[in-house]
């Protein structure tokens, strides 16, 4: 066998799995090849510095009491609250309170004045424009409203995505995905879906699943 | 310890004995403080990581089984527990480097050899050794400072023997490059010196 063949087997041998012949064989060669007698007594010194080294700092005394200690009481766990996902949450019930109130105005029974006896037809005309005119405030009122609150719901996401990154915090990744998802959401989708389905959803990117991931 | 004094004291302290858990820990708690120092090179950090070890190990007992050696069902759980703490110390994606971990100096392991060169040398190695993944590592330690056999590796680390052995390899053949410059001629009398802890 060459020398290069015989270095294949150096793990092997060093393993302890090198079968009794083949391992005689080795240790013959090792004695007349120089290369493969130092390649041996290297790894040889390296495996008895790891193995001898007494290098390691000692337990700190009383150890073996504590861990008594915390097998008759655990440990409680910590009670951090998790405050990102706090604000997740009250951010997603704020905007479904939001929509709710807003379906239920949108959704509500018109309610036209009876024309007053002797009125004529252009007087109810007139009411039913008036009507519309109302219902389009409201509704511009809550669109604004639900606009307002879906920018600062992306802007806290963003700054708490920040603040992760800053303190280099890992988020858990449904974390990262569910917030990622949620800042991405068209709160006017919510509104348009009941009178017009199907319509494609535009869908706002303000915080990048990059800036998400990379985190 | 022999085993079957340990199979006894685990059959005890299954059965809620802590005075034979105890024993237990009296008996493997330098080793496997060793083993998970050498994993994360904090010393505060490590005492936490031996003492989760063994609440964990007391409230596993149930799930041992004996046909493993105790030790190495004990520096499984260890190791996973480092995995999960180094992950937690910096993100992990898979590959990354731990080369940082070693290069604290505070908390620098006794010298015992007597001579610079001595000494050299076995910065250099543990140093190199510090370098290597985690797995890599561990699969080091495991080997030469516990003495354990592939196929007991193979159950700590949670991968196959032949993993194993592919871990043990690369981490020689990198031990093997970062001795390179250390410039010694003659291994041979390297390794009698270091026997004799007078190099």
């Amino acid at each position: 066998m060459t020398c290069t063949e015989w270095e294949q087997l150096l793990d092997a041998y060093l393993d302890g799995q090198l079968a009794g012949s083949l391992r005689l064989e080795f240790d013959a060669h090792r004695l007349r090849c120089r290369r493969c007698q130092q390649s041996l007594a290297m790894l040889e010194t390296v495996g008895h510095v790891l193995g001898s080294d007494s290098g390691v700092p000692s337990l700190s005394p009383g150890f073996t009491d504590r861990v008594m200690r915390d097998i008759a009481e655990p440990p409680q766990r910590s009670t951090t609250i998790p405050w990102t996902r706090v604000a997740l949450v009250g951010l997603a019930l704020a905007q479904a309170a939001a929509i709710l109130a807003f379906a239920l105005l949108w959704n509500a029974p018109r309610v036209t004045p009876a024309p007053l006896r002797g009125v004529a037809d252009n007087a109810a005309v007139e009411d039913d424009v008036g009507f519309r005119a109302v219902q389009r405030l409201i509704a511009e009122g809550v669109e604004d409203n639900l606009w307002e609150m879906h920018h600062a719901r992306v802007q806290l996401t963003q700054d708490l995505i920040a603040l992760a990154k800053y303190l280099d915090i890992t988020l858990p990744e449904e974390v990262a995905r569910e917030s990622s998802k949620m800042a991405q959401v068209n709160p006017w989708n919510y509104l348009w879906s009941p009178v017009a389905p199907g319509e494609d959803e535009a869908v706002e990117t303000p915080a990048t699943e990059e800036d998400v991931h990379s985190i | 310890m022999a085993r079957s004094e340990e199979t006894r004291l685990v059959e005890r302290a299954r059965r809620g004995n802590t005075e034979a858990f105890r024993l237990l820990v009296e008996n493997y708690k330098d080793r496997l403080f060793a083993f998970i120092w050498r994993m994360v090179r904090d010393h505060h950090e490590a005492e936490d990581l031996t003492q989760a070890t063994f609440v964990r190990a007391f409230q596993a007992l149930k799930t041992y089984s004996d046909r493993y050696a105790f030790s190495t069902w004990l520096f499984t759980i260890a190791y996973r527990l480092c995995l999960n703490h180094l992950r937690k110390r910096k993100a992990y994606s898979g590959e990354v480097e731990f080369g940082w971990l070693g290069s604290t100096n505070e908390e620098a392991p006794q010298t015992l050899a007597n001579s610079e060169e001595a000494r050299r040398l076995r910065r250099l190695i543990w140093d190199a050794v510090d370098q290597l993944k985690p797995a890599q590592r561990s699969a080091v330690l495991l080997f030469y400072r516990e003495g354990k056999s592939c196929e007991e590796i193979a159950q700590v680390l949670n991968i196959p023997t032949v993993t194993v052995k592919s871990h043990l390899h690369r981490a020689r053949a990198k031990l093997r490059e970062a001795l390179s410059t250390a410039l010694v001629d003659d291994w041979v009398n390297v390794r009698f010196a270091v026997d004799g802890n007078t190099a």
